[in-house]
């Protein structure tokens, strides 16, 4: 068992706030990501979990007990870092063995433990070389076995997967899933990758400047953002918005950019216009964009666009569209093929557009 | 117009003329040293001087033995180099890692950084009356213990910066690896940095052995006879009434020996050494 609370957490270095008023928990066995760019308090917040700062103010609990004062190696943590921090004069054997020895475990236990993280992350072979001898994804594979061998209560990752290139860090991005839920900890896990993110976690957290911006699960966050930020954040290719006026139209709410009637009516306007100044800014994600050739949709549902370019990814396709200026991105499954400078139609999917304030950034609900 | 091979043919000749003269203005002095050391001594005071001398003799060595008592002077001379270097090494880098971290203000690790190079800016020169006034009034006039005090002192300062460096250019992730491991301090420093920095601290105790085993002022203010080192027996044989070229040469010749000796046995990190931190791997 083992949660973890962070409860009025701020953590300063001279004037910079790092992170600012944190007040989270994570649920025993959960594995929680933060996510964020560089400079948003993610590292710094699990480096603070780690015992590797202290605090500027505010409280960390490891079950019920106030962790402020606790030394790193008495928090029953283990951590992996992004440059994975092997000792080099050690073997893999040693490195995975040491955190063991200076707690001084029995050799054989530590053997026995040892040999069953090496079976387990299949470095069996790899023991007695050293860190230099190993490729990227080995080396990765030898710092989680530094962690696991510990046995903690809770496994902080900081950006394990940032060093590997891409295709190693899909591959190791699903043995992690499959290693924890096989392990069963509470996992904290940082990253700057959405995706890394969105597929290994059971709660996603997304900061900016040093503040929590929006904290759920994965899917509710892609699909129910609350403001630009997470909006923007996740997802790739990124959600698309545009900036236009709002008004009424009978009982329904017209949304228009430089004449440009956009083909979506949305019902209670009168919730809608009290909350902005006329203008929004209207938000949807590709997937919920469709674009065809002109007379395959509905005239009064779509507006005209010109493709500027078609990728074809394999299964998908990415299509870079134009109207008035704007630039919009649609990922259709189908096949679709037209060239530059193309006429075409455009339609999106009411249900899933999201409409934000265009001051706040925040996230407009009816 | 040469072709591009002949031009580099040509820079390859010039660069070995180069690496020719340069290696003989460096190797002259000790191929003179050691001719000198078994050259007759009427070889020795020829004029013009004998480049390649064709007949030798050993009674410099003998005699360097047989009449000073070598022997003594060279325990003297190895006891004080070793435990310097010793003590420089322990201490100096213990100091240089407090300062490589974080642990204290920043302004306050500034201050003691530079402050610490004071005892560098001023010639020893300048403080060796007091220093003997010192040691005497100790009662350690003569002996061992005042050089290796004295050596130590003047060459922490320099160990320390030179530490300074290889500790600050090791990755922070591997000590707070260790750190999350529930390594103490000295765990720490002990298993992971200073094995890591192994190659530095070769380089560091070269330079502090060869600084204490060179040392001349103090030697030959603070010692009269016990505690005497090699380079001052050295100076004994220059006087106003004679001038053993022979001796000091048979000396000086075997005063190089420890120094090779050592740099040999460290060689293997000497290398590693002066590339740290030009490559990380």
């Amino acid at each position: 068992m083992a949660e973890i609370r962070f409860e009025h957490m701020t953590k300063k270095f001279g004037p910079v706030v790092a992170v600012r008023d944190l007040n989270l928990t994570v649920a025993d066995k959960e594995f929680l990501t933060l996510v964020g760019p560089s400079g948003c308090g993610k590292s710094t917040t699990l480096n603070v979990l780690a015992g590797l700062e202290d605090p500027s103010e505010g409280l960390v609990h490891i079950d019920d007990q106030i962790v402020n004062e606790v030394p790193p190696g008495k928090r029953d943590i283990a951590m992996v870092f992004q440059s994975y921090a092997l000792y080099p004069h050690m073997t893999v054997r040693e490195n995975i063995g040491f955190g063991l020895k200076v707690r001084k475990m029995d050799k054989k236990e530590i053997n026995k433990r040892v040999e069953e993280a090496a079976v387990l992350l299949s470095i069996e072979p790899l023991l007695e070389r050293r860190p230099r001898e190993l490729s990227g994804g080995q080396r990765q594979r030898v710092a989680l076995g530094r962690a696991i061998t510990r046995e903690p209560k809770v496994f902080l990752l900081d950006e394990p997967l940032s060093n590997l290139d891409a295709k190693l860090r899909t591959q190791m991005r699903a043995d992690l899933k499959l290693l924890f839920n096989r392990l069963g900890g509470t996992v904290v896990y940082v990253t700057h990758d959405q995706a890394e993110a969105m597929t290994l976690s059971d709660r996603v957290v997304v900061m900016r400047d040093g503040l929590v911006q929006q904290a759920g699960p994965p899917l509710e966050l892609y699909d129910d953002p609350d403001n630009i930020f997470v909006a923007g954040f996740l997802g790739n290719p990124t959600m698309n918005f545009l900036s236009c006026s709002a008004s009424r139209e009978g009982d329904q709410l017209a949304l228009t950019t430089n004449g440009t009637r956009w083909p979506v009516a949305l019902d209670r306007a009168d919730v809608i216009l009290a909350q902005i100044q006329g203008e929004a800014t209207l938000g949807i994600r590709p997937e919920d964009v469709t674009v065809a050739l002109p007379g395959h949709l509905d005239e009064e549902r779509s507006v005209p666009c010109t493709i500027e370019v078609v990728e074809h990814m394999g299964s998908l396709n990415i299509i870079y569209a134009n109207i008035d200026g704007n630039r919009m991105i649609a990922t259709m499954e189908s096949a679709f093929s037209a060239g530059s400078g193309d006429p075409a139609r455009m339609a999106f999917d009411p249900d899933k557009i999201c409409l934000f304030n265009v001051d706040t950034e925040d996230r407009i609900r009816v | 117009m040469l072709s591009y091979r002949t031009k580099r043919r040509v820079s390859n000749v010039g660069l070995y003329v180069l690496t020719g003269v340069v290696l003989v203005i460096i190797a002259f002095p000790l191929y003179w040293l050691l001719i000198t050391s078994v050259k007759l001594d009427i070889d020795v005071a020829h004029f013009p001087p004998v480049f390649f001398p064709t007949r030798f003799t050993l009674d410099n060595y003998l005699s360097v033995f047989e009449t000073e008592n070598a022997t003594k002077f060279w325990v003297n001379s190895i006891v004080t180099a070793l435990t310097t270097t010793f003590l420089t090494c322990l201490l100096g880098s213990m100091a240089a890692y407090a300062l490589a971290k974080t642990y204290l203000a920043s302004a306050i690790r500034q201050f003691l950084i530079l402050w610490i190079l004071v005892t560098r800016i001023f010639p020893p020169v300048t403080t060796a009356i007091p220093y003997f006034i010192i040691i005497k009034n100790l009662g350690l006039a003569d002996t061992r213990f005042s050089l290796i005090l004295t050596y130590t002192s003047y060459g922490l300062p320099f160990v320390i910066w030179l530490m300074l460096g290889f500790f600050q250019d090791l990755p922070a992730d591997i000590e707070k690896a260790a750190i999350v491991d529930g390594c103490s301090m000295w765990q720490r420093f002990t298993q992971v940095i200073l094995p890591l920095t192994l190659p530095g601290l070769a380089v560091t105790a070269i330079f502090a052995f060869i600084a204490a085993w060179n040392e001349f002022l103090f030697a030959s203010i603070l010692t009269s006879f016990s505690a005497k080192t090699l380079p001052v027996v050295i100076s004994g044989y220059m006087s106003d009434k004679y001038l053993r070229w022979g001796e000091m040469s048979a000396l000086g010749t075997m005063m190089i020996v420890p120094v090779l000796i050592f740099a040999a046995a460290t060689q293997k990190y000497l290398v590693r050494g002066l590339t740290f931190g030009a490559v990380k791997g």
